[in-house]
């Protein structure tokens, strides 16, 4: 079965049209809109999920890659929407987390964030979902900034002073970001000519090298502080603690893989040499990453902070998978790539289900304080949020048989293969502390007893809805880890499309017809 | 010499606007980054290669041979279009943010009335508890703090 390449254009549609539709039906602020609003989105995102699946099918699983170009303009000229393997996978995902993430919010949400916490979570659901399929780099600057426009306010969302505070560096250093790659956009148009992804991919090889290192230089700033590599990465704990959980726990999943995503999409397709010649450059990132995360997760004491930090020592890995990619032989290469888009696989779930597992006991308990035992005794008062907990934090630690053991294997194989010493050795060590700071998230947060208390009575978490999905989250990264053969398949998948940079080119198929400006004079 | 001149100008605006951004007053950041942003869009806009002169549109098609040499590239004028309305979005965000930063310092001052040992018994502070767990458990830490150091577990 093949589908028809109109249905990329549906992961975009679908949530602008329930996200408009759920801000027109609301028209007054009570909690019967709010429900409204939510049942919208449930439908939506699980709609979302219908289509990502139908595409994971024909991408995968028949491993061919989907163009469309919209209104049939030929394709430099028009905005073409491309879905291969990798594209899939991470609409696959979002679309899980979003499912999840709707019904965590029925059982956490109060009046307070409920308030158009839904249409939000659509439009950012649009805005990753377009970036993921964006065919040109405008089009992936503009559906970068739909989803940093939707996150800014759902970050603020309650409007309290730490999430004032934190929203203003997270928008601040954003749009920074945002700013260098538009202008990188405007660089490339000024000397290539066209924007276009594949047909940037045909011109950049005849480019002169001083103009390559400065667009791959200034896109891997733009990238690198959207997800949060070494030394960019300041806004993200300063304020991924500070909204309502379940925002924090979307955001986690989310927000730093779509610049992952591009950091992987830009440099296989466009870079192919650079990645070799920057080898040092991207595992130097990778490991200082890595360590800058875990040692800060170690300096600070509550939950979600820990789980912030983690964030970006884990983006490091992935990093590292990029930085694999560039190895001599033709084998050795795609099993860095692999290895990293299935670590990416395995992080946003785990990360998602660490972190609503986190922000359902902060609920609860009334803070997050890991110090002066605000928190102890969930094991006894809620053990099955702590057993969840347990389950997750074991996947993110990277024990087996969880998802996490695979993937960072996967990595380690492909760092001793290609005799990268060194950053093999700082991915054992950071999952060591890794697995040190989950035992220190145990200790402190979850056993032991309770000698203080925030609040006089503890909220019970309501367990329906706010653990089936942290439940269903764990099952899948339990389910990656136990039939890893499928997913590594899948993620070996989506690195061969990536290698196949003629393929891309081919299916895009570019008219090469007017010269770049920037070459005439 | 045009290139030239908008290579100035947008060396010019982004030197002020990184100016402003280091500063450590809010408002002059978000004008920063107003220009920042403006900046940009001129480097955009320089793209278009406006020295060629003649606007996009064909007038006689049956002269037309195909030479385009002489007009000037309408896209990127699209492209800042996009661009603007984005950046005048997030700075609109941005100023609206800093309004509820301002007029939140009123509430900081009512933070002080449940770090009062005295107040804290009473039921509105009990309440504001549970509402807004993450941002009084500074001010419970605090309180914590202020005790002797024998007094503490």
């Amino acid at each position: 079965m093949s589908i028809n390449a109109n249905w990329l254009a549906a992961p975009v549609i679908i949530p602008l049209l329930f996200a408009a539709s759920s801000l027109l039906v609301a028209t007054r602020v009570n909690l019967r809109q709010m429900r409204v609003q939510r049942n919208l989105a449930l439908i939506a995102s699980v709609l979302n999920l219908g289509v990502a699946l139908l595409l994971l099918h024909s991408t995968v699983i028949q491993d061919q890659r989907m163009v469309l170009h919209a209104g049939l303009w030929q394709a430099p000229f028009g905005i073409t929407l491309v879905a291969d393997a990798l594209s899939a996978i991470m609409l696959t995902l979002t679309a899980v987390l979003m499912v999840t993430i709707v019904l965590y919010a029925i059982g956490t949400l109060d009046q307070r964030e409920g308030l158009n916490f839904h249409p939000l979570l659509l439009f950012l659901l649009m805005g990753v979902n377009g970036a993921f399929l964006a065919g040109d780099l405008f089009n992936l600057y503009v559906f970068f900034e739909v989803l940093l426009m939707a996150s800014f306010v759902l970050l603020s969302l309650g409007g309290r002073p730490a999430q004032v505070n934190g929203g203003m560096r997270y928008v601040v250093l954003n749009l920074l970001a945002s700013t260098v790659f538009l202008t990188t956009a405007g660089v490339v148009y000024g000397t290539l000519g066209t924007l276009n992804l594949a047909h940037l991919a045909v011109r950049m090889e005849v480019a002169p090298l001083t103009l390559r290192i400065i667009v791959a230089g200034m896109l891997l700033i733009a990238y690198g502080s959207k997800a949060g590599l070494f030394p960019l990465f300041f806004w993200l704990p300063a304020s991924y603690h500070t909204p309502h959980p379940a925002v924090t726990a979307i955001f986690g999943g989310l927000l730093t893989k779509v610049g992952i995503y591009a950091l992987f999409r830009i440099f296989t397709l466009l870079f192919p040499d650079l990645l070799l010649e920057w080898q040092p450059l991207l595992l130097g990132i990778a490991a200082l990453t890595m360590l800058a995360g875990v040692f800060g997760a170690m300096a600070v004491n509550t939950i979600r902070r820990v789980l912030s930090f983690h964030i970006i020592s884990q983006v490091g890995y992935m990093v590292m998978g990029l930085g694999l990619a560039s190895t001599g032989n033709e084998l050795a290469i795609g099993f860095g790539l692999a290895a990293g888009i299935f670590y990416i696989m395995h992080h946003m779930i785990v990360k998602t289900a660490l972190l609503m597992a986190g922000g359902a006991a902060e609920l609860t308990m009334g803070t997050g304080q890991l110090k002066e035992g605000y928190l102890g005794g969930l094991v006894k008062r809620f053990p099955l949020l702590a057993a969840i907990f347990f389950l997750a934090a074991f996947s993110l630690a990277g024990l087996p048989p969880s998802s996490g053991f695979v993937s960072k294997l996967g990595l380690l194989q492909a760092a001793l293969d290609s005799q990268q010493w060194m950053i093999a050795a700082v991915s054992l060590l950071v999952s060591a502390l890794t697995l040190m700071s989950m035992v220190r998230l145990w200790q402190k947060g979850f056993a032991g007893k309770q000698h203080k208390a925030a609040l006089p009575t503890p909220r019970r978490p309501i367990y329906g809805f706010t653990i089936a999905p942290i439940m269903i989250l764990v099952v899948i990264s339990l389910g990656m880890g136990i039939f890893s053969d499928t997913f590594i398949q899948w993620s070996q998948v989506a690195a061969g499309q990536l290698i196949d940079r003629a393929g891309y080119i081919q299916a895009v198929a570019p008219t090469d017809l007017i010269a770049p400006v920037g070459m005439e004079h | 010499m045009i290139a030239l001149v908008f290579a100035v100008l947008v060396a010019v605006l982004m030197g002020s606007a990184t100016y402003l951004l280091l500063q450590r007053n809010p408002v002059r950041m978000v004008i920063g980054l107003g220009l920042f942003t403006h900046a940009v869009n001129l480097l955009v806009f320089s793209t278009s290669v406006s020295h060629r002169g003649q606007p996009p549109i064909v007038v006689d098609k049956a002269a037309f041979n195909g030479d385009i040499s002489q007009f000037v590239d309408p896209l990127p004028q699209a492209l800042i279009l996009t661009a603007i309305v984005i950046s005048f979005g997030i700075v609109a965000f941005l100023i609206a943010l800093l309004h509820r930063r301002n007029s939140l310092e009123a509430v900081e001052s009512c933070t002080d009335r449940v770090d009062d040992p005295f107040a804290m018994e009473s039921t509105t502070a009990l309440e504001a508890v549970e509402e807004d767990y993450e941002w009084l458990e500074d001010v419970v830490l605090k309180r914590e703090l202020r005790k002797p150091k024998g007094k503490r577990k």
